[in-house]
């Protein structure tokens, strides 16, 4: 009898218990199938037979004598995107009593070149497919120029007249400055645009980033040809060119296309830099009374500058806080809990002499306070708790999983290759910036959010103070 | 293989002549519940787009009911009995997806652009809503106040909003075409639970609706999954109350003066039927429009803003994007002060003497301009779906979509000539001047 007994040895308790765990995983995954009760979007995606599909990024840098630009090849699409800027020359560097120069140059620089008045100049590039343009920001004066592979040559024909036969007529001139002086009113028909005014004035009040990004009527109306020929001589130079070109070009054509676009430009222009700033930061708020059906916010604290070790960690903890949309804390207390706003947000600004958290909300007059102070609250415990270690894994799978959207516009990633260049990533960003976001630890964040959350922002406020 | 050469030969110089390039690479099919799907191929990057639009609108809210359509899309990001409140947004968060919607008149659509490893997320959770929509009460208010925020900041908060609503009630009268998106504020507030519900029950369903999937995918890679995913869906009989048609369009006229604007807006539309019944060629139309008012080189801002400077911008367009018909449009700002009554001469004038001087060389220029640019739609994915999933939305085939360039290429100018008649002559026309408050007294 003992013969045939076997000992209940250890495969036999593990063969049990497989089948018993076997078995529990079935009747699990039957119950949450069968009663269909969740929707297992992991699994999903793991299992998934689009999960391999992967982007093959690469940026060359390619120079030509003393100029540099970054390259990003893709042939898809027989399209050219050129992306440039002239750094430190922004309307923060406009001189008292020229305030609006910078832009109104940006604006006539394609009214017209070399044979081509306004016009034709249009009609040259519309006919053609050409799209090339200026603007300028509070630090630099950018342009670009986009193109049909066939027609690239054309199209840098054609910006080298802009930057080299450039013909402003007192004909343009003048019906720029009408638009110009429009604009200038029109700026104020929305409560949102006078509180952008409003803010810049508050809170970077006797700095030129306070400035009013259109310029001044009066001094709008003094510019001459002169002044435009001058800024031009002044600013358009090599020695603070950036240049980023991308699509279909390879590497050969892109220095050829280099060279024909900016070798000729002037090496050295006039200098120019701004003094750092930093907000109050004291919790300080500024309401302009009127009666309004909404109330309309927006806040400043001071932030990081790119180069600084706590950029990824504020910028972390600030995505959790305010600029992952509908999912942010902020958006999820105030909005999808409370329903009092349709949009509350903050994001990070950069600008070449002042990095700050920025954000804002538009709420109903009666609930102002309770929004604020619900906003308040919020920036508290950010400052003394920080972030948990769920809600880090959460932003960083999303923006570890969102990072190849910003390939969609091949114009979009010419800008990409500009702010590379510009805050000095390096050539190989692209590769690393997914590690540079898993690498950073629940306690730098919470490290940079006790610092910049540390103190209350700054409100600026249009709408009715009173209470409910 | 003779015969084949031979067909292709035969085919090759029968269409040599009129074929042209499709706008898109793309493919259509329909599941068996009525689903429509387009599959859109752009292999630039691996990134998918995911539109799905339901044929249903604000012109389908009920009398009373105006910002019914909007607020169910509000309350289709709330939940369903498989996915939690606050869920479905966390979800397409940590997949990376910028996650919207939009009603429009006729069309309510949901899109998602992602990285093209999350499409089955995308779809699994767009037809999980479409038919497991499940919501609380608490959700409910809250979505509701929401919608009243988004009102007041979008609308109310916007002083020449005040001017653009009654200038659409003035273009269609009772129709709900001239009711707000949104709804007013007492609308909002009158909405309940119910209908939100009711609304859904009627219209979501894969047979009212277009998914258009476009990116880093081929239909042979895509067709199964989304059977998968939408295919068991039941197909639902669809009631809409009878046929939104604008039938008591007259010429009118509103002037409005406000306080807090600065200078002047001048629009005037031209009232036409939809696209589809329109007399003559449709594109012809579009062309028109480009002739006159498309930007710098039109012949309306040569003559009226850079000869004569009675405007500061002058605009014309055409648009085709409703059901129930179409508008033929011309906008203009000036300063304050500007003198209306001169522009408004002047601009009768110039559009008489531009279609007096159109020939064949004029057109032609027209369309180099207009078709020059048609090769950046296919750049970015999500640009061809949402082009596709709005039009197909309002009762464009994919077919004609995709023959765009032909179709302008085969406009003429009597066409166009003829379309000028159509709209400068017989159209009812509906203008509208918005000015400060001050220059009236």
């Amino acid at each position: 009898m003992r013969l045939y007994r076997r000992k209940k040895g250890f495969f036999y308790y593990f063969s049990r218990l497989l089948r018993l765990s076997v078995a529990a995983v079935v009747c699990w995954y039957a119950a949450e199938t069968l009663l269909e009760k969740k929707i297992n979007t992991e699994k999903i995606y793991q299992e998934s037979a689009f999960k391999n599909k992967k982007m093959n990024v690469q940026v060359k840098e390619i120079e030509y004598k003393n100029l540099k630009a970054y390259l990003f090849e893709e042939h898809s699409n027989p399209i050219i995107a050129v992306d440039f800027l002239f750094r430190h020359t922004g309307y923060a560097y406009d001189k008292k009593g020229k305030f609006g120069l910078a832009l109104l140059t940006a604006k006539m620089l394609t009214n017209g070149a070399g044979e081509y008045d306004e016009t034709q100049f249009a009609s040259v590039l519309e006919e053609n497919g050409i799209k090339m343009g200026f603007d300028v920001n509070v630090d630099d004066f950018g342009g670009s120029l986009v193109t049909t592979t066939a027609n690239a040559d054309m199209a840098v024909n054609l910006l080298r007249k802009v930057l080299y036969e450039p013909k402003p007529s007192e004909d343009s001139l003048s019906l720029l400055k009408d638009k110009a002086l429009l604009a200038l009113q029109r700026q104020k028909d929305h409560p949102q645009g006078e509180l952008n005014l409003l803010y810049q004035e508050k809170i970077y009040q006797e700095h030129p980033y306070s400035r009013n990004p259109l310029g001044e009527a009066e001094d709008i109306k003094r510019i001459t040809i002169g002044d435009i020929e001058q800024f031009i001589a002044d600013n358009l130079t090599s020695d603070r060119l950036i240049v980023a070109i991308a699509g279909d070009v390879n590497e050969n054509e892109a220095v050829e296309m280099l060279k024909n676009m900016f070798a000729d430009l002037p090496e050295q222009g006039l200098r120019q830099s701004l003094e750092k700033f930093e907000v109050k930061n004291d919790g300080n708020i500024v309401n302009a009374e009127r009666k309004m059906p909404q109330s309309i916010a927006k806040i400043a604290a001071n932030g990081v500058y790119r180069d600084d070790k706590n950029f990824y960690p504020l910028y972390m903890a600030n995505y959790i806080f305010g600029e992952s949309g509908l999912t942010s804390r902020l958006s999820k207390n105030i909005r999808e809990e409370k329903g009092l706003t349709y949009g509350v947000y903050t994001y990070l600004t950069i600008k070449d002499s002042a990095a700050l958290i920025e954000g804002g909300y538009s709420v109903a007059p009666e609930h102002a306070k309770q929004a604020a102070d619900l906003f308040k609250a919020e920036w508290v415990k950010m400052g003394e708790n920080g972030v948990t270690e769920d809600e880090l894994r959460q932003a960083k799978n999303s923006l570890i999983a969102s990072i190849n959207l910003r390939y969609a516009d091949i114009d979009a990633v010419a800008s990409v290759l500009l702010s590379m260049q510009k805050f000095n990533l390096g050539l190989d960003f692209l590769q690393k910036r997914n590690e540079y976001i898993e690498n950073v630890t629940l306690n730098e964040v919470n490290n940079a959010a006790k610092i910049y959350y540390g103190s209350l922002p700054d409100f600026v406020t249009i709408g009715s103070s009173e209470e409910k | 293989m003779k015969k084949l050469l031979f067909l292709s030969a035969f085919v090759c110089s029968f269409y040599s002549s009129v074929l042209r390039a499709e706008l898109f690479k793309a493919e259509e099919f329909f599941l068996s519940n009525g689903l429509h799907v387009v599959i859109v191929e752009n292999h630039k990057a691996p990134l998918v787009k995911q539109m799905l639009v339901y044929k249903v609108g604000a012109v389908d809210n009920l009398s009373g009911k105006a910002g019914g359509a909007h607020l169910l899309e509000h309350l289709m990001f709330r939940g369903t009995s498989k996915v939690k409140d606050g869920e479905f947004n966390r979800i397409m968060k940590d997949n990376g997806a910028v996650s919207n919607a939009f009603t429009s008149y006729d069309i309510t659509a949901y899109h998602q652009f992602a990285d093209v490893s999350r499409l089955e997320v995308l779809m699994a959770m767009e037809a999980d809503r479409m038919q497991n929509l499940n919501f609380d009460e608490k959700a409910y208010e809250a979505e509701q106040k929401i919608v009243l925020q988004e009102r007041k900041q979008v609308v109310e908060n916007n002083p020449a909003s005040a001017y653009s609503e009654r200038l659409r009630r003035v273009m269609y009268n009772d129709s709900p075409y001239g009711w707000p998106i949104t709804g007013t504020e007492d609308e909002i507030r009158d909405l309940s639970f119910a209908d939100a519900m009711e609304f859904y029950g009627n219209f979501y369903a894969p047979n009212n609706a277009i998914l258009v999937l476009s990116g880093d995918i081929t239909r042979a890679e895509t067709q199964d999954l989304v059977e998968k995913y939408y295919g068991e869906i039941p197909a639902k009989k669809i009631i809409r109350k009878p046929a939104k048609t604008v039938d008591e369009i007259f010429s009118a006229k509103l002037k409005m003066a406000l306080p807090n604007i600065s200078s002047i807006t001048f629009n005037r539309g031209y009232m036409l039927p939809n696209f589809h019944n329109v007399k003559g060629n449709g594109y012809a139309y579009i062309v028109l429009s480009e002739y006159l008012g498309g930007g710098k080189t039109s012949e309306l801002y040569k003559e009226l803003v850079r000869d004569k400077k009675l405007a500061v911008s002058i605009s014309a367009g055409y648009s085709r994007l409703l059901r129930s018909n179409s508008v033929f449009s011309v906008s203009a700002s000036m300063p304050q002060g500007a003198d209306t009554e001169l522009f408004i001469q002047n601009l009768d004038e110039a559009l008489q003497q531009a279609i007096k001087s159109f020939d064949n060389k004029m057109l032609e220029k027209v369309k180099k301009k207009m078709l020059a640019d048609l090769v950046y739609a296919k750049d970015n994915p999500a640009d061809a779906a949402d082009l596709l999933g709005y039009l197909l939305g309002v009762g464009f085939d994919l077919s004609e979509v995709q023959s765009y360039e032909e179709k302008i290429m085969q406009v003429t100018v009597d066409d166009v000539k003829a379309a000028y008649n159509e709209v400068f002559k017989n159209a009812a026309v509906v203008e509208g001047i918005l000015l400060p408050e001050e220059t009236e007294k």
